[in-house]
């Protein structure tokens, strides 16, 4: 396709359009903030790279596996449009792009660093088939997108957001609501600042330097768009004037050889406008099956710098890994097991985000670095509800199994144990039980105590450690009733399999069945 | 006083004033709720009416009629509260929170009576948005032409003192009755683990911020203390379904009879004692009943009462 009028680019007008709704929906759907919060969209994060291919790993379900197979032919076919119309990362760096651009920044054409792209990949794909997702998490652009909209423009947004809704209120208006923020810790904070830090100023210079250095996406996509059927490339027109090159943001375009490294093009079309010869287009050509052999010096170099890159990223992330978590961790239903979470989570903060009771809450250091920013269940914050499965049905990369709400109902996520030196009865000797109040499952009842008082009773088989009697109870002594974590989650009793609360007979009085009569 | 005295303590007060209207903080002028509340009350033709064998709406058309209509507890032009039992993020069936249909059958009589406007809230127990929609209660409000309030920040609260308190001797109060409006209680009858039962003295505990200090602090005391500092205009029992066992959450519907019964008083504490005993218990000794009564809140003896019975 020849571009006759620089003004009129269609593919460019297409890739802006896309990648628009792309950072908008992705930021929509991480704000998630009441009374907008069933604004979900589920598909958008499932046709996420990554996402795809992790949930078609851990759950094989048919979408994923859909999502993987459309991607990868996409790609074949077209290059890598998912780079410039999909990554809501990619999405991000465009906009410190064309503030560099504004700026007057130009970018040039620089050489392919295939060690350090390949040599990442392998160690990622080495390190996530042994079970450990840190690099992923590290490198991930989905996830990095999610942890920098959770933790840092949510904090901002929601502050703005209580404080409409609170004049709001008090006029008695009640279109807005007030909602209350994720834990947040200073370490999170910092380290998504210091990655948008780092985005925005390899973007402002470089422009796609990440997408094509350290992404394993990127890397991903490149071996096949290497291959693609459409692609970018010059012809004899060209009178090598560099304009294209100054404006790739990908550093993809080789002037002196009129050649485009299809891997590393992001497929932004911009090129075709910025050339005042025509020289451009995006066209169908054969993927050349002969490829351009490096010599062998060339060889041997990028080779051993490939493996110099694989060990210094595959010590980090194994490292990252070697601790244990803390055996009281409580996690997230669908997480499975603590290993189940460590493989498949790429910290993208989703469920921490939608969590309705804000139970969720990333990990720091107390849990072990192990599981560091990873989801697990904070009790002081909130519980989790009953009804919900919010967290599951987000999860985009299957490292919360999408259980169903009956099956997650059953779903032992720890178990709850009562201390009694600690509770109000037996300090105070008034009665209490906020704990069997709140416990969907009445594993928690009040058995006679002294007098006409009761005290709580645990009974573990129907106990799903939903977390509800920790949360509430109000001992200043200290919580008198905690949920001791599952590393391995398993399968509670149904409620109806214990017995029912022994029912309090000092004050019963005889009703009168007939029916017709009030008994008073 | 000289007048640079005057015009310091002047000064004084005006900056007081300014501060706390400037800080939003609509700290409630008055010491105690009950010099709000203190207005003639109309005659009424009966001290408590009990009705059965109907739907949730038409126990209510009978009972109020029989009351002498909606109109004997809001006037036109008024603003009626409405703290109905919203706590559990559960289904209707389950019979956790107050049944929508009777809510919105209330609404409906305020309104028809004049009410300016007609707020319903609730301080839940489990997370407020998904309770207030899943008990069905927002959208039935919603239908009837009511107003949901929120209840789930501390700034929707003020503090009150209740100088007669023994163990609740002040409470932050949620701000809609703190104005000059018609205060009406619709709590549902139910198993409680931690109280026994609840009824409608227990449903004020939705109407504070801070629930933990009655459970912490004498929890039959601090139930039977809440009505010392406002009580409901209105109580309307909803025992149409009621929970026996497992409450107040509930595990499923099979822990739920039908009664198809509306107690309707503005006694709260007789409200509580013709509860317990449809549900089986001696009021007396129902610890936070007896407390109540002998506190001079309301009368727990039926026998004293006149009451109307209605089957329908």
């Amino acid at each position: 396709m020849k571009i006759k009028n620089a003004a009129r680019n269609p593919l460019k007008i297409l890739r802006i359009t896309a990648m628009t709704l792309t950072v908008s929906v992705f930021t929509v759907i991480f704000l998630h903030a009441e009374p907008f919060s069933g604004w979900t969209a589920p598909l958008f994060t499932t046709f996420q790279a990554w996402p795809a291919v992790s949930l078609a790993l851990s759950s094989a379900a048919v979408l994923a596996i859909t999502a993987v197979i459309i991607i990868a032919l996409v790609t074949l076919l077209f290059g890598r449009v998912f780079c410039s119309m999909l990554c809501p990362l990619g999405g991000l760096q465009d906009i410190f792009h064309s503030a560099g651009r504004k700026a007057g920044i130009k970018t040039r054409f620089s050489k392919p660093l295939h060690f350090l792209r390949y040599g990442i990949l392998a160690a990622l794909v080495i390190l996530f088939t042994a079970g450990n997702g840190a690099l992923l998490l590290l490198l991930e652009p989905y996830s990095h997108y999610g942890r920098i909209t959770a933790n840092l423009i949510k904090p901002a947004f929601l502050a703005g957001n209580n404080l409409a809704a609170g004049l709001l209120e008090s006029m008695k208006i009640y279109v807005l609501h007030k909602n209350v923020l994720h834990s947040l810790s200073a370490i999170l904070v910092i380290f998504s600042a210091v990655s948008l830090l780092l985005l925005a100023v390899s973007s402002f210079f470089k422009g796609r330097l990440f997408c094509n250095t350290l992404c394993p996406v990127g890397s991903l996509l490149g071996i096949f768009s290497r291959f693609s059927l459409f692609g970018i490339s010059i012809n004899n027109s060209c009178t090598e004037c560099g304009l294209c090159a100054s404006n790739c943001r990908a550093g993809c375009i080789d002037v002196k050889n009129r050649s485009v490294d299809k891997s590393r093009c992001v497929a932004c079309f911009d090129c075709l406008s910025s050339c005042r010869f025509e020289a451009l287009h995006y066209s169908a050509a054969l993927p050349a099956l002969s490829m351009h052999l490096p010599a062998r010096r060339e060889f041997i170099k990028n080779t051993v710098l490939m493996t110099a890159a694989f060990i210094p990223a595959a010590a980090a992330a194994a490292g990252f890994r070697l601790s244990k978590p803390d055996s009281n961790l409580c996690l997230p239903p669908g997480a499975e097991s603590a290993l189940h979470l460590q493989k498949y989570c790429t910290a993208c903060h989703l469920c921490v985000s939608v969590c309705p009771t804000r139970v969720i809450a990333p990990a720091m250091g107390e849990t072990g670095l192990s599981m560091l920013f990873l989801p697990r269940l904070d009790f002081k914050k909130g519980y989790c509800t009953y009804e919900c499965t919010s967290c599951m049905q987000a999860c985009p990369t299957g490292a919360l199994k999408d259980l169903t709400l009956p099956r997650k109902k059953e779903t032992r996520l720890g178990i709850s144990r009562f201390i009694a030196h600690l509770c109000i009865v037996t300090i105070h000797e008034t009665d209490c039980g906020a704990c069997s109040e709140h416990c969907p499952t009445k594993a928690v009842i009040m058995v006679p105590y002294k007098g006409n008082l009761r005290i709580p009773l645990v009974r573990p088989d129907i106990c799903i450690g939903c977390g509800a009697c920790e949360h509430v109870c109000p001992s200043r002594a200290g919580k008198a009733i905690v949920v001791d974590g599952l590393s391995i989650h398993d399968r509670a009793l149904p409620p109806e399999s214990a017995p029912r609360e022994p029912d309090r007979v000092e004050d019963r009085v005889e009703i009168k069945k007939s029916g017709e009569e009030f008994p008073f | 006083m000289d007048r640079r005295e005057f015009f310091k303590k002047s000064l004084a007060v005006g900056a007081a004033v300014g501060a706390a209207a400037v800080l939003g903080n609509k700290e409630a002028l008055f010491a105690a709720g009950k010099e709000l509340k203190d207005k003639p009350v109309s005659v009424l033709p009966y001290d408590l009416v009990a009705v059965k064998n109907a739907g949730p709406a038409a126990l209510f058309d009978a009972a109020i009629k029989a009351m002498g209509g909606m109109k004997q507890f809001v006037k036109k032009g008024q603003t009626v509260v409405i703290k109905p039992n919203i706590g559990w993020n559960v289904a209707p069936e389950l019979a956790a929170n107050t049944n929508p249909l009777l809510v919105k059958r209330v609404i409906e009589h305020c309104l028809e009576a004049g009410a300016k406007k007609v707020y319903v809230f609730d301080h839940t127990c489990d997370n407020w948005a998904s309770s207030y929609k899943n008990s069905g209660i927002e959208a039935m409000v919603r239908e009837a032409g009511g107003t949901m309030a929120p209840g789930h920040s501390e700034s929707h609260y003020q503090a009150v003192d209740i100088p007669d308190g023994k163990k609740l001797t002040n409470a932050k109060v949620h701000e809609l009755l703190l104005e000059n409006s018609v205060f009406i209680n619709i709590p549902i009858l139910k198993n409680h683990s931690a109280a026994n039962m609840t009824m409608a003295m227990k449903n004020l505990m939705g109407i504070v911020w801070d629930r933990w200090y009655w459970h912490s602090n004498n929890l039959h005391q601090c139930i039977a203390d809440m009505p010392l500092w406002r009580k409901p205009d209105l109580n309307i029992l909803d025992a149409y379904a009621v929970m026996r066992t497992n409450g107040p959450r509930g595990t499923s519907a099979k822990d739920v009879e039908i009664h198809k019964t509306l107690v309707m008083s503005p006694d709260i504490v007789a409200v509580d004692a013709a509860g317990a005993l449809l549900f089986g218990r001696k009021p007396d000794k129902v610890n936070y009943i007896k407390l109540a009564a002998d506190a001079g809140i309301g009368q727990l003896n039926l026998e004293n009462l006149k009451i109307q019975r209605i089957t329908l």
